[in-house]
C-alpha cells in the first residue's frame, strides 16, 4: 500500500510539478496580466478570452490541444524533437499541463491587481526618472503584490489538482509520471479504495499546510 | 432495434466499471453491457443481476498496430515487439483499463513484459491510444481490433495477437434485476444476441459469441 512508486513518489512528484508549474504559469501569467492591464492594442480583449479558455474547455480537450502542439509533429514539439528534447510522457509534460491549467488564474488575478494600481503613481515615477522597468519593479508590482500572490496560490492549488490534461500529455506511468491526482484515480478505478482514501488524506493535508502557510506569510493589508 | 418497432433506446456510455458503480448505487439502467466479465460478475454477486440473465454478446481480438506514417514493420509474433526500433509502445493502463489488462497478460505470456516495460506508455482507454496512433506519437500500440478499424487511414494493423495468450475478451449483456421495464429489456437483449445482430457486429470488427 505504501510502496514508493505508488505513494511517496506521486506525492513528491506532485509537489515538484506544482512548484515548477506555478513558477512557469506565474511568470507567463504575470507578463500577460501586465500586458492586458496596461497595454493598448487591437485584440486585447480577444487575448484575454484566449487565455481564459483552459478554464472553459474540458481538461481532456486542453490536453489534446497541447498534444497537438507538443507532439512529434506539433508546432513546438517537432522542432524540440529535432533538438532531442522529448516532452511528452515525461514529468515535463505534467508541468506544462498543470501550467496551462493554472495560467488563466494567474492572468486574471494579475490583470485585476495591476489595473487597481493608480496609473498616476506610475506616471509620477516616470517623471521622477524611473525607466519602464524601474517603474514596474519599484512601483507597480509592489502595489499589486496581494493580487499577484493570490494568483500564485491559486496556480499552485490548481496544479496540485490537475488531472485530465496531464493524463493525456504525460500518461499515468508508475514511477515516472503518476502524480497524486492520477494515482488516486488509478487506485479508485482498480478498486483499491483504502489506498485512494489515504492518498486523498495526504493530498489534502499537504495542500492545506502549504496553502495555509502561504496565506499567513503572504502580503496582507494589515501588515 | 428501434427501426423494427422495439422501444426507444437511451444509451448511457461510460467505462464498464463506472457503469457498474452506477447500477450498484441505484436503479439506473434496464440493460447492462459490459466489456469485462469481472464487472458483470460483481453485479451478479451483488444481487443486481440474476446469474441466468447473463448472456454472451460478442467477442473481440487484441491487435498490434502502428501509425500509418511509419515504415511498415514485419511482426511474426508478439515477441518481435522487442525490436530496437520501437521506442514507445502504447497500451492501456492495466490497473484501470481492460484493454490494458489483456495486453499485459499477453506480454507476460510471451515473457517480454519486464523488458518492455520502460518503453510502455500507459493510456487510460482505447480512444486515448487511438489518439496517440493518429498523431504518430508512439511507434506501436496494442489495442482491440475494433478500435483500429475506424482508424483505417491513420493506423495499420501489424499483427493479430494469439488469443491463447490472454483471457478471452468477452462482452456480456444482461437485464438488470431492478429494471422497471423487464419485458422490453429482455426483448432488446434477445435481439442483440440473435443472428440478426451478427452482421452489424462483424462490420465493426467484433466477433460473434462463438
Amino acid at each position: 500500500m505504501f510502496a514508493h512508486e505508488h505513494f511517496t513518489f506521486p506525492l513528491l512528484l506532485s509537489l515538484q510539478v506544482s512548484a515548477l508549474a506555478t513558477m512557469l504559469a506565474g511568470l507567463v501569467g504575470l507578463a500577460l496580466g501586465y500586458l492586458l492591464a496596461r497595454g493598448r492594442f487591437v485584440g486585447r480583449e480577444v487575448l484575454d478570452v484566449l487565455v481564459t479558455l483552459p478554464l472553459v474547455l474540458p481538461p481532456v480537450v486542453t490536453g489534446y490541444l497541447l498534444l497537438m502542439l507538443l507532439g512529434r509533429h506539433g508546432w513546438l514539439g517537432g522542432p524540440l524533437a529535432h533538438l532531442g528534447i522529448e516532452i511528452l510522457f515525461t514529468w515535463k509534460a505534467a508541468v506544462i499541463a498543470s501550467a496551462a491549467a493554472a495560467l488563466p488564474f494567474m492572468v486574471k488575478t494579475s490583470r485585476a491587481a495591476i489595473e487597481q494600481v493608480d496609473p498616476e503613481l506610475e506616471a509620477t515615477a516616470h517623471l521622477l526618472g524611473f525607466s519602464r522597468w524601474g517603474t514596474l519593479w519599484h512601483v507597480t508590482l509592489p502595489l499589486a503584490r496581494q493580487g499577484i500572490f493570490a494568483g500564485l496560490v491559486l496556480c499552485f492549488a490548481r496544479a496540485m489538482g490537475e488531472f485530465g490534461a496531464t493524463l493525456m500529455l504525460a500518461g499515468n506511468t508508475p514511477g515516472r509520471t503518476n502524480t497524486v491526482a492520477l494515482e488516486i484515480y488509478a487506485a479508485t478505478e482498480a478498486g483499491e479504495s483504502r489506498r485512494a482514501a489515504v492518498l486523498v488524506v495526504f493530498l489534502v493535508v499537504l495542500s492545506f499546510a502549504i496553502l495555509y502557510t502561504a496565506n499567513r506569510l503572504g502580503p496582507r493589508s494589515d501588515h | 432495434f428501434e427501426a423494427r418497432g422495439g422501444c426507444a433506446i437511451l444509451l448511457n456510455t461510460a467505462s464498464s466499471g463506472t457503469l457498474r458503480r452506477q447500477i450498484e448505487a441505484g436503479p439506473s439502467a434496464d440493460v447492462y453491457l459490459s466489456a469485462n466479465e469481472r464487472h458483470m460478475q460483481a453485479l451478479v454477486e451483488g444481487g443486481h443481476i440474476r446469474p441466468d440473465a447473463v448472456r454472451l454478446f460478442a467477442c473481440n481480438r487484441l491487435v498490434v498496430a502502428q501509425p500509418a506514417g511509419e515504415t511498415p514493420l514485419a511482426l511474426d509474433s508478439l515477441a518481435d515487439l522487442m525490436t530496437e526500433s520501437l521506442e514507445r509502445i502504447a497500451i492501456g493502463s492495466p490497473r484501470t483499463a481492460p484493454v490494458g489488462e489483456y495486453a499485459e497478460e499477453a506480454l507476460r505470456a510471451v515473457g517480454i513484459w519486464d523488458a518492455l516495460e520502460p518503453r510502455l506508455i500507459l493510456a487510460e482507454n482505447a480512444p486515448q491510444i487511438a489518439a496517440y496512433l493518429r498523431r504518430d506519437e508512439v511507434d506501436a500500440a496494442i489495442l482491440f481490433a475494433t478500435d483500429v478499424m475506424p482508424l483505417s487511414d491513420s493506423a495499420r494493423t501489424l499483427l493479430e495477437i494469439d488469443p491463447r495468450l490472454h483471457s478471452p475478451i468477452r462482452y456480456t449483456i444482461a437485464v438488470v434485476s431492478e429494471s422497471e421495464r423487464p419485458e422490453a429489456a429482455a426483448n432488446l437483449v434477445d435481439f442483440l444476441c440473435s443472428p440478426e445482430a451478427l452482421p452489424t457486429l462483424r462490420s465493426h470488427g467484433f466477433l460473434g459469441p462463438e
